[in-house]
């Protein structure tokens, strides 16, 4: 439970390339990394957390994310069938932000899990799932560029599953 | 997802006039988005089918594109930018086709594969998502089928398996193997033995209870991870076989658990073929299923006394001889054990009908009742069930009785359900008078009306302005002592959506559009099939375009999709 103290707090956050971002705590805990490493540190605001695996261009957008997100309720923990309950729709805000070019795109899932934010790292994987939903390997792998680098023997093995699952 | 909606829009994006290049695009700018990301993704689809095979992505590869991109995207800069002014169609198509080719350059230039395994999960468990078992069984295939890293990484995930379907006779090889790869996830398992092409006679069925007996055994072991539980096949005697394998089993993760047998309600069996157990009814789960709260039993019943049916929050009974369904006693008992219910299914089935117990029954009480389905029997079952409890906070009704005349069951449920949102009547006789209207009358919240194989008088009913009358119940020799209310008042006047199934024709639809528009009343929302609006004369399907309000219903969405209708 975050304090009304806490809401007026600021963060200093530092990123693999020496740049400094000060934000509020209720943005940076977003995080739950940030979160824990600040529990960690305790009431130290002068202390900077050291983030070496985000750049600066990308913690930038992470915290627009979580700038707009701060607000959000907490997630709650995974139940068994949430896999089921999940779709792959994004909101509207969200999916305006995620239109970055890809390079970014790689970035800033990375960075959400790194960062442990799961609500953006599931922006960025159902951008990803969305295209590869519904098609066919061959289809895939020329989205992706993916090489088929199956031997003949897993070729003879994958033909012989989809018979199967067709065959029903 | 967006498809698995039932009620998405489908005669929307409109498409842009044909040879109107270089008019002026006249579009609201969210249409004119929703036109441009339709045609990318055609555009995107064709690529794929056109594009040879892929290539090594070497770093001269990588950079051939990065600058293809940028080009690309200088140019999008420049289009996005005339948008903003008075453009033309081709402006519009313009812009979808260079948004498809950076994107096609884009996709292959992400490095996919340099994701952390984990990651990959995430997403591969996100694209295989469907409520169809068969379906995630697909996709799962199509995935595990693109490269050795995504076989690998789908092989050794077990929430990847974690959806497993059994439809084959023994040895079941690929469902036992998907079972191992789920190690200790939690499952979702979906028995599904139905033949198609069965004939109905109980010694036709070539799957047979020693088949059942067989796949049991590879299930009855992983139950203490099973979450959901779905059996479907066709004959007493293989439906027997499996819930005599759940008798006394420990289910404790289990919380939604159905089984349907296709076969007939009454069954004929040959000279000393009915089984045993028929007469001796089965307990399930013995050993105990705390978490289970979601029962649907279709064309078979349970023992009711020893199964625990406790804390259920959806239980549907559909499909039973009458000398099987729980006695009053029974059912009063199981109602009162699941008192926090949430929907209630009741299509020929439900207590057993003894007007007598009846007598002097203090209604249930069920605070959460949400929805309610009556259907396949007849209006005298129907009154008599509607005595049985109260549910004050019921959102949404269906009906489904076959009967030419429900005003009986109109007069009882009159006033019982005042916060009704939705109401889905499904072949079921209305008649204009008092009794229907006093019914309407007390669901004044009604804001989506749904209808299937109706006839035109329930949409009359519903363009009256009627006396206020008063809802006490109150007998018809009352009545007519109280002098009758001077002031009109128009029936359900908060309905916004009216959806219209088969057998609902496109000119009583119009009708009730327009006169619900007279009456100042005006619908948001109109749903026809789109397989019917298919089928409609292109004057029709445009004065029904032109409501403005219209939204078609693709083909076999159903408005709770779920595995058993899934995998029709």
């Amino acid at each position: 439970m975050s304090t009304t103290e806490d809401k007026t707090r600021k963060v200093k956050l530092v990123t693999s390339d020496n740049e400094e971002f000060e934000v509020d705590w209720e943005v940076a805990t977003r995080s739950v990394l940030i979160k824990h490493m600040l529990e960690d540190i305790g009431e130290s605001e002068e202390q900077a957390i050291p983030l070496p695996n985000v750049t600066a261009n990308v913690l930038k957008k992470v915290l627009e994310w979580c700038e707009h997100h701060r607000k959000d309720p907490e997630p709650a923990p995974e139940s068994s069938d949430d896999n089921r309950k999940r779709t792959l729709e994004i909101g509207d805000w969200d999916a305006k932000f995620i239109q970055v070019d890809q390079e970014m795109l790689f970035e800033i899932i990375l960075a959400a899990n790194y960062l442990d934010i799961k609500a953006l790292l599931d922006v960025g994987c159902k951008t990803v799932a969305n295209m590869i939903k519904g098609k066919q390997p061959e289809e895939i792998r020329k989205m992706f560029n993916i090489v088929n680098d199956f031997t003949p023997e897993e070729e003879a093995q994958i033909k012989k599953e989809n018979e199967w699952a067709e065959d029903r | 997802m967006s498809n698995d909606n039932p009620h998405s829009d489908a005669p929307n994006p409109p498409a842009a006039p044909k040879d109107a290049g270089e008019e002026r695009a006249t579009f609201p700018y969210d249409d004119e988005e929703q036109l441009i990301v339709t045609r990318e993704t055609d555009l995107l689809n064709q690529w794929i089918k056109e594009q040879g095979p892929p290539e090594l992505a070497t770093l001269e590869y990588r950079s051939r594109l990065w600058e293809r991109a940028a080009g690309l995207k200088d140019s999008l800069k420049v289009l996005e930018a005339k948008r903003r002014g008075p453009h033309t169609w081709n402006d519009v198509r313009e812009v979808a086709r260079f948004r498809a080719s950076w994107k096609t350059i884009l996709w292959r230039i992400f490095p996919i594969n340099e994701l952390p395994p984990e990651i990959l999960v995430t997403i591969f468990t996100m694209a295989i998502l469907s409520h169809s078992s068969k379906e995630v069984t697909r996709s799962r295939l199509a995935v595990a089928g693109v490269c050795k890293q995504w076989r690998r990484v789908v092989h050794e995930s077990p929430t990847m398996w974690s959806i497993i379907e059994f439809k084959t006779k023994p040895p079941f090889t690929d469902s036992v193997q998907a079972l191992r790869r789920s190690k200790n996830a939690p499952l979702i398992l979906l028995v599904d033995v139905r033949d198609p092409k069965w004939s109905t006679r109980e010694a036709d069925c070539s799957y047979t209870p020693s088949d059942m007996t067989a796949l049991m055994s590879h299930i009855v072991p992983v139950m203490d991870r099973v979450t959901e539980l779905y059996i479907l096949c066709d004959t007493w005697k293989v439906v027997l076989a499996a819930i005599m394998q759940l008798r006394d089993v420990k289910a404790p993760a289990l919380s939604r658990f159905e089984v349907l047998r296709s076969g007939k309600a009454y069954v004929s069996f040959e000279r000393n073929g009915m089984p045993q157990e028929l007469n001796r009814p089965i307990p399930l789960f013995r050993g105990g299923a705390p978490r289970l709260n979601h029962v649907s039993l279709d064309g078979v019943h349970v023992d009711w006394i020893r199964t625990p049916l406790k804390d259920i929050r959806t239980l549907e009974m559909r499909k039973m001889a009458m000398e099987v369904m729980p006695n009053l006693k029974i059912f009063r008992k199981m109602l009162l054990d699941s008192s926090g219910l949430r929907t209630l299914t009741l299509e020929g089935a439900g207590p057993q009908w003894v007007d007598e117990e009846a007598d002097g029954w203090i209604p249930v009480e069920f605070p959460c009742l949400e929805s309610l389905t009556l259907g396949d029997f007849a209006v005298d079952y129907g009154t008599f069930i509607i005595r049985l409890f109260n549910a004050p906070k019921l959102r949404r009704l269906t009906l489904c009785l076959l009967e030419e005349d429900c005003s009986a069951l109109f007069a009882k449920m009159t006033n019982m359900f005042p916060d009704l949102t939705v109401l889905f009547l499904f072949d079921v006789g209305v008649k204009d008078d008092e009794t229907t209207r006093k019914f309407f009358l007390s669901i004044p919240k009604l804001r989506y009306f749904k209808t299937m194989r109706m006839e035109r008088d329930v949409f009359a009913l519903l363009l009256q302005r009627v006396p206020k009358y008063p809802l006490n119940n109150a007998t018809k020799q009352e009545e007519t002592e109280v002098p009758p209310p001077t002031e009109l008042v128009p029936l359900c006047p908060r309905i916004e959506t009216a959806e219209c199934g088969n057998g609902v024709t496109s000119d009583i639809a119009l009708d009730f559009v327009a006169s619900r528009a007279e009456m100042g009343l005006p619908l948001r929302r109109l749903l026809l099939p789109v397989t019917y609006f298919r089928s409609l004369e292109k004057e029709v399907s445009d004065v029904l375009r032109n409501t403005g309000i219209l939204s078609l219903i693709p083909p076999g969405s159903r408005p709770e999709l779920d595995v058993r209708y899934a995998s029709d």
